[in-house]
């Protein structure tokens, strides 16, 4: 299975593999996904792992704990096509490092461009997921059906585990509505988890059906409702 | 004191010992330098010698970096602070002394003096052009000698008590919570402040670039976007070259497309001025090429300085040595991404080059992105105007090697 827990055993990551980390509320609850910035022959749980990810803002050289790991098993060509897309966009965030986060940071859709008056895009905004999704796509590696329509109704409980570092923003409707979560919820958010369980499939139906979340998918692995835990569904 | 202080930082992967090189280069030059750099003594006739001596500054670290495999480009970084910084052991490179607390404050203040570029051309069979290194570097120094000048004058010459404006902060401070329209209006009015702080400008630049400008103030935003990229497109220091990436791509989305593509054109010139990093020519292609993707031109040709310094672009980057390396592939991609957008009628030299590249993953890359806009150009309107970028387009995204193998 491409997509594992991380344990005391130590594994293998390989460049832009996707990293799950925990939720410190709710072990389980994948709370951000990165890119892994480079090969590890040996990573085991514990250790702190070079992450390229979307916090916001974007890091290139960013740092987190990986509790769960995703592979498409990537060829070399694929990972310069991921490595090119990452390269296009990162200025963008290192302006908003210093400037205004949340403007260039969204919830939902996944990815959104912003445009000027003539329709010019002058930049995008991603989702921590949603950046790693759009960098796989870039690579013809869709892993995830990101549709609204199809997707869970996640409530805003479920978004502020999501979102810790939000979670005093998430309360106001000005914010919410600026991040793409408009009204009261509940809202079709790709959460981060669902990556993982979309990764969590054979390599070749990976790279050849996008994975339909359904509630529960926040979890890695996934808890679907009524089985155990929380399911994610809107409280 | 004045000393002059030459080393070499790690090399980036791919490169030669460059310290080595550069001492060769040294040694063959012609007419002989002597000294040379090595020999810690300074040169006050030397032109970066003269502003030292004015900027009080007492310790010069220039670092070369540099491409080998056939690029032949010289980077040489001089790294300059006061003396007191002399008491800091090991540090020898721009990063350090980043994480150095006490040594920040000290750099900042002597800001824009801090870190400067120069770029010069190398061949290694051939003498160097030392006068046009000189030449180079005395530039970039007189430009930062003149941005200190200025901040002395303004320093030396405030306004009357009775006219003074508030503090520059406190008028986009006051907007902030404001309707956007308040705040892209504060954001203009402080920008056109000549007493406003080089930190605070830099911050005023890239929350332009988040906030909705439209009509008038963006027509007053424009100006002030290109005066801040010409003044800091050859800075090293790195925020300011995020603020100018930040600027680039809100100049070339907001102004009128004739002078978004003329300043694109002259950003991407490599004569005349320093050529600009290539972080910056990123942001340069991908908004040429986001900005013609929303506003095809309607006439062939109709950008031609641009078109040649696109193509320009593609002849130096698009080479299998170059595309693998960090950037040079973003670059390229969105320079003949660009260059048919353009409609210059340079494709069929273009196609001709994708066809006979062989890097599959780059073909397949910008087989991709061609397919995209073209079926973006044709679900408008009027996308049968652009019957042509269309085809060209369609051709490229046939350019997929895996499709050629089939």
């Amino acid at each position: 299975m491409p997509a594992q827990r991380v344990g005391s055993a130590p594994i293998a990551i390989r460049q832009f593999e996707v990293v799950g980390q925990d939720a410190s509320s709710e072990p389980g609850f994948v709370g951000h996904v990165a890119l892994a910035a480079e090969e590890r022959a040996s990573y085991a749980a514990s250790a702190v792992l070079p992450v390229l990810h979307m916090r916001p803002p974007l890091e290139r050289e960013g740092e987190c704990y990986a509790h769960c790991v995703g592979s498409a098993d990537l060829t070399v060509d694929e990972e310069l096509q991921i490595r090119l897309f990452c390269e296009e966009v990162e200025s963008e965030y290192e302006a908003a490092r210093l400037g205004g986060l949340l403007e260039q940071y969204v919830i939902c859709p996944h990815v959104k461009d912003v445009r000027r008056e003539d329709q010019t895009v002058i930049y995008r905004r991603f989702s921590c997921v949603g950046f790693l999704l759009e960098a796989y796509r870039e690579a013809q590696i869709d892993v995830l059906w990101t549709d609204l329509a199809p997707l869970p109704l996640v409530g805003l409980d479920a978004l502020k585990a999501q979102y810790p570092r939000f979670v005093r923003f998430l309360d106001r409707p000005d914010v919410r509505d600026q991040l793409g979560i408009g009204g009261d919820g509940p809202w079709p958010v790709v959460l981060a988890g669902y990556i993982l369980n979309g990764l969590a499939r054979p390599e070749r139906e990976i790279r050849t059906t996008p994975y339909l979340a359904r509630p529960g998918d926040e979890y890695f692995p996934a808890r679907r409702p009524g089985t155990q835990g929380r399911s994610g569904e809107p409280s | 004191m004045i000393r002059l202080e030459w080393r070499s930082i790690k090399p980036k992967e791919g490169t030669r010992d460059f310290e080595a090189l550069a001492r060769r280069w040294y040694s063959r030059a012609s007419p002989p330098v002597a000294p040379s750099p090595w020999d810690q003594a300074s040169r006050p006739e030397e032109p970066w010698a003269r502003v030292i001596a004015d900027a009080d500054v007492s310790i010069v670290s220039f670092a070369w970096h540099g491409f080998a495999e056939g690029s032949h480009i010289l980077l040489c970084e001089c790294k300059i602070w006061s003396h007191e910084a002399q008491s800091e052991p090991g540090v020898a490179n721009w990063e350090d002394l980043l994480k150095i607390e006490a040594t920040r404050a000290l750099l900042r203040s002597l800001l824009p003096m801090e870190v400067c570029r120069a770029t010069g051309s190398w061949e290694e069979r051939v003498a160097p052009d030392l006068a046009d290194l000189k030449s180079r570097l005395g530039r970039v120094f007189e430009i930062r000698r003149r941005i200190v000048r200025s901040q002395e004058e303004h320093s030396r010459d405030p306004a009357p008590a009775s006219t003074k404006q508030p503090p520059v902060e406190s008028a986009e401070a006051e907007a902030e919570g404001a309707d956007p329209e308040s705040r892209c209006r504060a954001i203009v009015e402080s920008l056109r402040r000549p007493d406003l702080e080089h930190e605070e400008r830099r911050k005023l630049i890239l929350k332009a670039e988040v906030l909705p400008f439209r009509g008038q103030h963006a027509a007053a935003l424009v100006p002030l976007l290109r005066q801040f990229i010409e003044t800091y497109r050859e800075s090293n220091v790195p925020a300011d070259l995020v603020a100018v990436g930040s600027a680039i791509r809100n100049y070339v989305a907001t102004a009128a497309s004739d002078d978004a593509f003329e300043a694109a054109a002259s950003l991407l010139k490599a004569q005349g001025r320093l050529p600009i990093p290539i972080e910056l020519e990123v942001e340069v292609t991908k908004m040429v090429g986001r900005k013609l993707t929303a506003n095809p031109p309607t006439e062939r040709d109709q950008y031609t300085e641009l078109a040649l310094r696109l193509e320009e672009l593609v002849d130096a980057y698009a080479r299998p040595r170059f595309l693998a390396r960090e950037k040079y592939g973003a670059v390229a991609l969105n320079a003949v991404l660009g260059l048919v957008l353009t409609r210059s009628g340079r494709d069929a030299e273009v196609l001709e080059r994708m066809r006979t590249l062989d890097v599959p993953w780059f073909q397949q890359l910008l087989a991709r992105r061609a397919a995209r806009l073209r079926a973006d150009l044709l679900s408008r309107e009027s996308g049968a105007k652009f019957a042509d970028i269309a085809r060209v387009l369609g051709q490229l995204s046939d350019r997929n090697p895996s499709t050629l193998a089939s």
